[in-house]
C-alpha cells in the first residue's frame, strides 16, 4: 500500500463547553466557521494533512465535549494524544480558571511526556474581554508550555497555534528518534497497546520502530 | 218762336187744302156711300186706309169722293178759322202769360245761379273735410290692424327675450321649455313675418345650444362625479378606520351569511337581489345616521336629471341616453383603468374606491332615471369592469411579497365585493379573485415560514432542552404537546428529548395555520371548506419543509445535527395530532361541534417519511465517512514477517470512536442505533475486505494475515459488545463472517473442508467465494515465491497442492 503520509500526530482538544473547541477545530480543517453553537457530544475528530520540513503530516484532531456528562469518554483519548491544546475563553474568566482543573487532568491521564499548549480563544471579542493576555502568558509559563491567543471566527492564530504544536512534536519526536538511533521508518505507531500508562510515547514508538 | 213754328204748320195744312178744295167745289152733294168713306177714313186707323182706298178705287168714283172730301177739308178749315178766330183772345193773353213766365224764370234762374255759387262755395270745404275724415278713417282703420298684429308677435318677442335671459342664466331647461312654446303656440300664428322667420330660424341653433350645454353640463357632471367617486366609495363602503372597516365586514358577512341561508332554500337571483337590496338600505340606512352623508349628497345629480328632461323635450332622448351610456362606458373604462403608479395598497383602494363611487353613482342614477341607466346597461359596465379589475388585481397583486399587505389587500377586496354586493352587483368573480389571492397568500406565508424554518434549522444548538425548574417545564409543555410519565418525576434539570427547533417549528406552524385561516375569514366559506383547506395547507407546509429538512441534511451535516433532526422529526410526526387538533379548534371559532373526522383532511405524519430516511441514510454516511477516514490512515504492510501481536492502532482507534459514539448518542432512536451500527460494521468489513483484495496489494506474507487477523478480531470483539439495546449479536457479527471464514480458511489451510462442503448450506466457509479465496491465495503464493523461491525442492510437493487448490478453486469459480 503507498504511504499517504510520514507521520501521524494525534491532538486533543480540551477546555470548558463553550470556549470554542469545534470552532477552533473546524477553522483549521475546514477554514469555515460557524456563529450558531452546537455543543459537542462525546468526542469527534477531524483529520488535516499538512507539511513541516517536506514531511507529510497527518494530524488528527480530537475535538472533545466539554460538557462534564461526558467526561469519563473523553479522558479515554488522553492518552492517544501527542499534543494536547488546552482552550479557555478570553471572555469568559472561569474557563480560564478551570484551565488548572484540565491540566491536572491531563497530568492524571494522558501521558507524561505529551505536548501542550494553552489557547486563548475569542480574542477577536475584545470588549468583552475578562482575561488578560498577560494572565495568560503567566499561566503557560506556570506550567512550561506555550501560548496562543487565537480566533476561530476572526481567523487569528489559529493555523499557527497547530503547526507549533505540530513542530514542537515532530521535533520532539525526531529527537527521540535520533537518540534511539532507529532508522526512520515513518511509521508512527502511537498509544499501541494498553498498560503503558505514564509512560512516554516516544519510547514506546522506539519499540515499534525497532 | 214756338209760335212762328205753329204757324208754319198752319201754313202747310192751309195750302193742301186750298189744293182739296178746289177740286172739291163742283160736287156739292154727298152721298151716304161717300160719307161712309169719309168716316171711315177719319176713324180708321191709318193701317186701313188702304183697304179704303181700294175700296174708294172700287167703286169707281174717285173724282166724286175727291170732292166730297174736299169739301169735307173746305167744312174743316171753315171750322178751323170760326175756332182760331174764337181763341185768338186767349192766345194773346196766354202769349203774354207766357211773356211774364219767360221774365220769372229769368229770375229764378239766376237766383239759381247764384245759390247754385253758394252752395258750391259752401260745399267746397265739407268736400276737403270730407276727404281728411275719409283719409283719417283710413288710418285708424291700418292703426287698429297694426296694433293687433303687434299684440300677437309681441309674446314672441317677450317670449324670445326670456328666452335669451334664461340662455344667458343658463336655465336651459327653463330656455327650452320657452322655446318650444315660442315655436308652438306663438310663432305659428305669426310666421308671415319676416322677423318671426328669421327667429323662427334662429331656434334650431339655440336648440343646438342647449343641447351643447347640456351636454357639456352633463360633462361637468360626469368630471365632479369622478372626481367625488372615491369620497362616495368612501362614504359608501369603507368607514373612517380600520376598526370601523372590521366592524363592518363582520357585519356584512353576518348579512351575507343570513342571505346565503335564505337564497339556499328559495330560487335564484330574485330572492338575492331583493335580499341585497334590502341590505343596501339597511345598510345606507345606518351609515346615513353615522355619516349623514350619502351619494346625492356628495354628488349634486340635477345635470342629470335636468338633461334627460331637456332631451326628453328635446325628443332627443335615445340620442341622450346613448350618449350618456358611450361617456359613462369611456368614464367606466378609465376608472378601471390601471394607472401606473399603483405600487402601494393605498392605490389599490383609490382605485378601488374610484370604481365603488362610479358604480354607486351608476346605481343611484338608475334608481332616479330608470331608462336612461337601465340593469341590462349597468350589468354590463359592471362585468366590463370586473373583468378588467380583476385582472388589474391579478397582475398588480399576484407578484406582492408582503403577507400584510395581502391580508390588507383581501380585506380591502372583500370590502368591494360586499359593497358592490350590497348594491346588487354580481361578485362571484371577485370571491374567485380572492380565492386566487389566498393561493399567493398561502404561497407568500408558505415560503416565508419555509425560509423561517430553515432559518430556525440553520440555527438551532441541536441540543436537547434542558429545564433547571418547574417554570421552565411547564413553559416548555405550554408551547408544545409533550407528555412523558417518566419525565415528570425526574429531578431537575430535566432534559427533553427535543431541541428549541421543535418547539419553534410547532409554533410557527400554528402560527401558519392561522395565517391561513386569516386570510379565509369572511370569504363565505363553510366551516368544513375551512377546516380542510387549512388542513391541506398544513400538509402542503409539512411536506416543504420535509423536503427542506431533506435538503439540509444532505449537505453534510455533523452527526450531532442530524442525529438530533432525526429524534426531532419523531416529536414533529408525533405534535401533528394535535396539530390537527389546533386546526378543528382554529376553524370552529371555539364552538363546540360535532367532530366528522371522517370528512376531514388527515394531517399526514408520514409527511416527514422521506426526510426521516435520508437523515438516516446522512447518519449512515456520517459514520461510514469517519470510519473512511480511520480506515484510510491504516497502513498495512503486507509483507510483515511477524506479527505486532497486537491489533493495529488504526483499528482499535475506530473501534474506540464507535463505542464512544453509540455510548454518547444515548438519545438515538433505538432502531436506528441498531441499523447504524449493523451498517457500520458492515461498512468496516466491506473496506477490510477491499484492502486484502486490492490489487494493489500484490504479495501477502503470512505476518502480515495474523495482524490483519487480528485487527479483525478486535472487530468482532466489537461486534460482540453489548453496544446497542435490542441489536442481535449473531447478526452483527455476521458482518465479519465472511472476513473470518477466508482467514480461518487460508490460515488453516482447511481446503479439505471447503471444497467437501462447498456448495452445502451449512458448510464451515460457506460465506468464502472462490473467486476470493483464489485472489487471496495468489497473493500468498506470490509472496512465498518471493521470500523463498519455488527453487527449493521441498516445496515441490507445495507448489503441487497450492497447484491443485488453485485448479479446484477456478473450477468451482467458473461454475
Amino acid at each position: 500500500m503507498a504511504k499517504t503520509y510520514d507521520y501521524l500526530f494525534k491532538l486533543l482538544l480540551i477546555g470548558d463547553s463553550g470556549v470554542g473547541k469545534t470552532c477552533v477545530l473546524f477553522r483549521f480543517s475546514d477554514d469555515s466557521f460557524n456563529n450558531s453553537f452546537i455543543s459537542t457530544i462525546g468526542i469527534d475528530f477531524k483529520i488535516r494533512t499538512i507539511e513541516l520540513d517536506g514531511k507529510k503530516i497527518k494530524l488528527q484532531i480530537w475535538d472533545t465535549a466539554g460538557q462534564e456528562r461526558f467526561r469519563t469518554i473523553t479522558t479515554a483519548y488522553y492518552r492517544g494524544a501527542m499534543g494536547i491544546m488546552l482552550v479557555y475563553d478570553i471572555t469568559n474568566e472561569k474557563s480560564f480558571d478551570n484551565i488548572k482543573n484540565w491540566i491536572r487532568n491531563i497530568e492524571e491521564h494522558a501521558s507524561q511526556d505529551v505536548e501542550r499548549m494553552i489557547i486563548g480563544n475569542k480574542c477577536d471579542i475584545e470588549e468583552r474581554r475578562q482575561v488578560s493576555r498577560e494572565r495568560g502568558q503567566q499561566l503557560a509559563i506556570e506550567y512550561g508550555t506555550k501560548f496562543m491567543e487565537t480566533s476561530a471566527k476572526a481567523n487569528l492564530n489559529v493555523e499557527e497555534a497547530f503547526f507549533t504544536l505540530a513542530r514542537d512534536i515532530k521535533a520532539k519526536f525526531e529527537r527521540s528518534q535520533g537518540m534511539s538511533g532507529a532508522p526512520t521508518s515513518g511509521r508512527v505507531n502511537v498509544g499501541a497497546g494498553s498498560g503503558h500508562k505514564k509512560t512516554s510515547f516516544f519510547s514506546n514508538w522506539s519499540c515499534s520502530l525497532l | 218762336m214756338d209760335t212762328t213754328s205753329t204757324l208754319s204748320a198752319k201754313d202747310t195744312v192751309g195750302g193742301s187744302s186750298d189744293t182739296a178744295s178746289t177740286s172739291y167745289q163742283p160736287a156739292i152733294e154727298l152721298t151716304s156711300e161717300q160719307e161712309t168713306f169719309i168716316y171711315e177714313l177719319e176713324s180708321t186707323d191709318s193701317g186701313s186706309i188702304g183697304l179704303v182706298l181700294r175700296a174708294i178705287y172700287d167703286s169707281g168714283d174717285v173724282n166724286k169722293f175727291s170732292r166730297a172730301l174736299e169739301h169735307r177739308i173746305h167744312l174743316y178749315d171753315k171750322n178751323i178759322q170760326k175756332t182760331c178766330a174764337a181763341q185768338y183772345q186767349d192766345f194773346v193773353d196766354s202769349m203774354k202769360e207766357l211773356m211774364r213766365l219767360k221774365e220769372r224764370c229769368k229770375e229764378i234762374k239766376e237766383e239759381v245761379i247764384e245759390i247754385d255759387e253758394q252752395v258750391q262755395h259752401a260745399s267746397a270745404n265739407v268736400a276737403h273735410r270730407t276727404k281728411e275724415i275719409v283719409k283719417y278713417r283710413k288710418l285708424m282703420k291700418n292703426a287698429t290692424i297694426a296694433i293687433d298684429q303687434i299684440t300677437t308677435c309681441l309674446p314672441v318677442l317677450e317670449n324670445y327675450a326670456k328666452l335669451q335671459e334664461l340662455m344667458e342664466m343658463k336655465k336651459y331647461y327653463q330656455a327650452l321649455k320657452v322655446l318650444e312654446e315660442l315655436e308652438h303656440t306663438h310663432l305659428a300664428l305669426v310666421e308671415k313675418y319676416r322677423f318671426t322667420q328669421l327667429l323662427a330660424k334662429n331656434m334650431a341653433p339655440v336648440r343646438k345650444e342647449i343641447k351643447d350645454k347640456a351636454y357639456s353640463e352633463f360633462k361637468d357632471f360626469l368630471e365632479n362625479v369622478k372626481k367625488v367617486a372615491g369620497r362616495t366609495a368612501e362614504q359608501h363602503s369603507f368607514g373612517v378606520n380600520e376598526a370601523e372597516r372590521a366592524k363592518r365586514i363582520q357585519e356584512e358577512a353576518m348579512k351575507n351569511a343570513a342571505d346565503m341561508e335564505i337564497t339556499v332554500n328559495e330560487d335564484g337571483s330574485i330572492v338575492k337581489k331583493g335580499n341585497a337590496k334590502r341590505n343596501r338600505r339597511s345598510m345606507t340606512h345606518g351609515f346615513d345616521e353615522d355619516e349623514t352623508m350619502s351619494a346625492q349628497d356628495i354628488i349634486d345629480y340635477t345635470p342629470v336629471h335636468r338633461c334627460c328632461q331637456i332631451f326628453n323635450v328635446l325628443g332627443a332622448k335615445e340620442e341622450f341616453e346613448q350618449y350618456y351610456r358611450q361617456q359613462r362606458s369611456e368614464q367606466c373604462q378609465i376608472v378601471i383603468e390601471k394607472s401606473s403608479k399603483m405600487i402601494q395598497l393605498r392605490h389599490y383602494i383609490e382605485y378601488l374606491d374610484e370604481i365603488i363611487g362610479f358604480f354607486v353613482v351608476e346605481d343611484v342614477i338608475m334608481q332616479t332615471e330608470p331608462t336612461l341607466v337601465t340593469a341590462a346597461h349597468r350589468d354590463q359596465l359592471w362585468e366590463m369592469a370586473l373583468k378588467k379589475i380583476i385582472h388589474v388585481m391579478e397582475t398588480g397583486f399576484g407578484s406582492n411579497t408582503s403577507i400584510e399587505d395581502m391580508l390588507r389587500m383581501k380585506k380591502v377586496v372583500l370590502l368591494f365585493a360586499l359593497t358592490m354586493k350590497s348594491y346588487g352587483y354580481s361578485v362571484g368573480p371577485l370571491y374567485t379573485l380572492l380565492q386566487t389571492f389566498r393561493d399567493g397568500y398561502n404561497e407568500i406565508l408558505m415560503s416565508e415560514y419555509c425560509a423561517q424554518f430553515e432559518d430556525d434549522l440553520a440555527k438551532d444548538n441541536y441540543t436537547p432542552i434542558t429545564v433547571e425548574n418547574e417554570e421552565q417545564f411547564r413553559a416548555v409543555l405550554k408551547q408544545f404537546p409533550f407528555y412523558s410519565r417518566s419525565m415528570e418525576t425526574k429531578p431537575y434539570p430535566r432534559t427533553f428529548p427535543f431541541s428549541r427547533f421543535v418547539i419553534s417549528v410547532y409554533q410557527q406552524a400554528k402560527n401558519y395555520l392561522s395565517g391561513c385561516l386569516k386570510f379565509m375569514e369572511h370569504l363565505q366559506l363553510t366551516h368544513s371548506e375551512i377546516d380542510d383547506t387549512v388542513r391541506k395547507y398544513a400538509n402542503v407546509l409539512l411536506e416543504r419543509w420535509s423536503g427542506s429538512l431533506k435538503e439540509f441534511a444532505k449537505r453534510k451535516r455533523s452527526l450531532v445535527q442530524l442525529v438530533q433532526i432525526t429524534v426531532n422529526i419523531g416529536y414533529l410526526e408525533k405534535s401533528c395530532e394535535s396539530l390537527g387538533s389546533f386546526i378543528t379548534k382554529l376553524t370552529s371559532n371555539g364552538e363546540a361541534r360535532m367532530v366528522h373526522t371522517s370528512h376531514q383532511v388527515v394531517l399526514s405524519e408520514r409527511v416527514f417519511r422521506d426526510a426521516r430516511s435520508e437523515v438516516e441514510q446522512q447518519i449512515d454516511e456520517c459514520v461510514k465517512n469517519k470510519v473512511n477516514e480511520f480506515v484510510d490512515l491504516a497502513q498495512y504492510d503486507w509483507e510483515l514477517p511477524a506479527a505486532s501481536g497486537t491489533a493495529s492502532d488504526y483499528i482499535t482507534d475506530v473501534i474506540r470512536f464507535l463505542e464512544t459514539t453509540f455510548r454518547s448518542f444515548s438519545h438515538l432512536p433505538p432502531a436506528l442505533a441498531r441499523h447504524v451500527c449493523m451498517q457500520t460494521c458492515k461498512h468496516i468489513a466491506e473496506r477490510l475486505m477491499w484492502m486484502l483484495m486490492s490489487p494493489e496489494v500484490k504479495a501477502i506474507s503470512n505476518g502480515a494475515l495474523d495482524q490483519f487477523n487480528l485487527d479483525i478480531i478486535q472487530c468482532e470483539v466489537f461486534s460482540a459488545k453489548d453496544l446497542v439495546e435490542g441489536l442481535d449479536k449473531d447478526t452483527l457479527s455476521m458482518a465479519f463472517a465472511e472476513l473470518r471464514q477466508l482467514l480461518d480458511l487460508i490460515m488453516g489451510s482447511d481446503w479439505t473442508t471447503y471444497f467437501a462442503e462447498f456448495g452445502k448450506e451449512n458448510g464451515t466457509y460457506v460465506r468464502v467465494k472462490p473467486t476470493t479465496a483464489i485472489a487471496v491465495m495468489e497473493k500468498m503464493i506470490e509472496y512465498e515465491k518471493k521470500s523463498t523461491g519455488f527453487f527449493n525442492p521441498r516445496q515441490g510437493d507445495r507448489k503441487k497442492l497450492l497447484d491443485t487448490i488453485l485448479r479446484q478453486l477456478r473450477t468451482l469459480a467458473a461454475k
